[in-house]
């Protein structure tokens, strides 16, 4: 990958040295893949090696790395987990029709049906003007005096909920607006403000911490980048007589790629532990708090699948920080 | 084979380290690049490794123009060319075993042959009872010994040194230019840079010799380099030393220009 840009005119004899170079001698392929693996699990233990003999300066870095990804993923998971709360909430969002005097339950009860089959719809249900009565007087101080009333006074009303996955403003609007239509439908009753109000918040909230996450990934990147500069500079001598004896670019960049690569796959792994440690503390709060509520709701982790995204994604980032670190600097050494 | 053909090369400082300097080497020759402090025969030796590159003119390794290469081809021209420095340039956080596998692994080794290249070189320069040891740890002419041992491992068909006796006593010198004669016999070409002319008389190898950049001599078989660079007095001036380096019919000069008719027909 380092050498896809191919040898241009006139140099009759020497081709472009390869990631593994070595023409004239180790030719065949099995030989020169052997070695080129060998060389990668040398460089792999080297780069370790390179961490260790540094461990101070080495564990801060982890350190640092590690809080600047546990911030974002610990955000991510809190919204995360906030969105299932609110999301309970909003399945109880119902709009109610009332319906007007003259319809009689079995209308009553085909409306419901009908406006069952809608799009976004989830649950209907037609209460009787009897049944509004039975509930009423259940729930409320004025039973009394609403059987001494000549007429029931309360409308048949169809309820209905919109489904989960089609809960936004919008749809909802439209759900509305589709109930208003209807000649059997005295009033709807709906309150979206409340609605929209919990949308833009939470779409708030999804901005800022995708905005944060964003900032703190180019801060892992620049990280590792200066570290690695910092370990190219350490190594100058080193750089310099490699490239004196026939050492690529390429060959001299692999050991600070994979130290990158250390670098990222490490911090994240102590943002996993350090943010894992923190759910432990929170859960059994929240048990307390859900207790109380007498709600079910239980804190999600981060999960597997995200984990190793994770663990995989900051890797790449230090991959990324090391590349830029050693692309410029190493092209930069040359021996004089 | 190593050539150069009417090479200039200007630092951005201005200086002009070396005008004009055409000569060649054939393969499996050694010789000496002879000149006082500041003639430019690090610089001339520079020119060939890519470290430097001439602001005029040619130089040719093989049949390769050098100029042609690209940066990325760099690596593959100093694989093929093993160098001995004289203040050795060797790495102090190893051994001396894992200094001398470097170009090996630069290469693409397999670390068994490596191990294998790596001692028989130290067995040629006498050191393989220090592989272990740190070279910080080994004397003056034992680094240098490794230094060789580095340059030639990888079995280069060129081997350059500059200065490589510059630190060393009359008699660890000697032992040196010993082993770089060793090298040359069994058809390494050799080419060493040193101002130690009591060594160069000893020995009956062709000489450059370099004044001021200038290339001052370039006969196959000048025995007496000293007379050129020892006694200033003696020595004429640049404007009267044109015409001696630059013989208008000298064998020399007509050779170099047949071989470049010869390397043009062939394109
Ligand atoms: N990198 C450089 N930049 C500018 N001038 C240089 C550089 N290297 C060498 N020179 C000059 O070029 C001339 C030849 O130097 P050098 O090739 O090192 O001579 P030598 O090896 O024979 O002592 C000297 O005048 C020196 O100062
Ligand atoms: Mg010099």
């Amino acid at each position: 990958m380092f050498h896809s840009r191919n040898k241009k005119k006139g140099s009759p004899t020497l081709k472009p040295v390869r990631q593994l170079g070595a023409s004239s001698h180790p030719n065949n392929f099995s030989y020169r893949f052997y070695s080129w693996k060998e060389n990668h699990i040398l460089v792999a233990k080297e780069s370790l090696h390179r961490l260790t003999t540094t461990p101070f300066s080495s564990l801060v870095t982890l350190l640092v790395l590690a809080i600047a990804i546990a911030l974002p993923t610990g955000f991510n998971v809190a919204i995360a987990n906030l969105e299932r709360l609110t999301g309970d909430v909003n399945d109880s969002v119902q709009i109610s029709l009332y319906l007007h005097d003259h319809i009689d339950d079995a209308e009553g009860r085909k409306l419901a049906a009908e406006i069952k089959t809608w799009e976004g719809v989830g649950t209907t249900e037609y209460i009787s003007q009897e049944q509004a009565l039975v509930s009423f007087q259940s729930t409320s101080g004025f039973g009394e005096v609403i059987s001494n009333l000549p007429k029931n006074p309360l409308p048949a009303v169809v309820t209905l909920t919109i489904s989960k996955q089609s809960l936004t403003a919008s749809t909802a609007k439209e759900i509305e607006l589709r109930t208003k239509e209807l000649n059997s439908v005295a009033q709807v009753k709906f309150d979206l403000s409340w609605l929209k109000k919990v949308q833009s918040v939470t779409n708030f909230i999804h901005q800022a911490v995708t905005g944060l996450s964003v900032l703190l990934a180019i801060g892992v990147v620049l990280v590792v980048g200066n570290t690695i500069k910092l370990s190219i500079d350490s190594r100058k001598e080193e750089i310099v007589v490699t490239k004196l004896v026939g050492g690529t670019n390429a060959f001299i960049r692999r050991p600070f790629l994979y130290m990158g690569l250390l670098f990222g796959a490490g911090s994240a792994i102590i943002a996993l532990l350090l943010l894992s440690m923190g759910m432990l503390v929170l859960t059994s709060s929240i048990a307390d708090i859900s207790g109380a509520y007498g709600s079910q709701f239980k804190l999600n982790g981060l999960g597997v699948i995200n984990s190793i995204s994770l663990l995989i994604g900051c890797a790449g980032l230090g991959w990324l920080g090391a590349w830029l670190a050693s692309a410029q600097h190493i092209r930069a050494l040359e021996p004089r | 084979m190593i050539r150069f053909e009417h090479v200039t090369k200007r630092y951005a400082t201005g200086q002009e380290a070396l005008s004009d300097v055409s000569f060649a080497l054939d393969a499996g020759k050694m010789t000496f690049l002879t000149g006082h402090s500041g003639a430019g025969k690090s610089t001339l030796l520079k020119l060939i490794m890519l470290m430097e590159r001439a602001t005029k003119g040619t130089v040719w390794i093989d049949n390769l123009d050098l100029a042609k290469l690209s940066h990325r081809q760099i690596p593959m021209l100093r694989r093929k060319i093993g160098v001995v420095y004289q203040n050795h340039q060797l790495l102090f956080d190893r051994s001396v075993y894992h200094n001398v596998a470097l170009p090996l692994v630069v290469s693409g080794f397999h670390p068994r042959d490596v191990g294998r290249r790596v001692r028989a070189a130290l067995d040629k320069v006498g050191l393989l009872s220090k592989e272990k040891q740190n070279p910080q740890s080994l004397s003056g002419g034992e680094q240098q010994r490794v230094g060789i041992a580095r340059a030639v491992v990888n079995k280069p068909p060129f081997l350059l040194a500059d200065e490589p006796t510059g630190n060393l006593d009359p008699a660890l010198s000697a032992e040196i230019m010993e082993l770089f004669k060793e090298f040359n016999n069994v058809g390494v070409t050799v080419l060493v840079a040193t101002h130690d002319l009591a060594l160069i008389a000893r020995m009956p190898h062709r000489s450059l010799i370099l004044r001021d950049g200038l290339l001052i001599n370039n006969t196959a078989k000048f025995s007496n380099p000293a007379k050129f660079i020892d006694n200033d007095q003696g020595l004429p001036n640049r404007t009267e030393d044109t015409p001696i380096q630059n013989p208008s019919g000298s064998p020399t000069h007509s050779t170099i220009e047949n071989k470049k008719h010869s390397a043009s027909t062939n394109q």
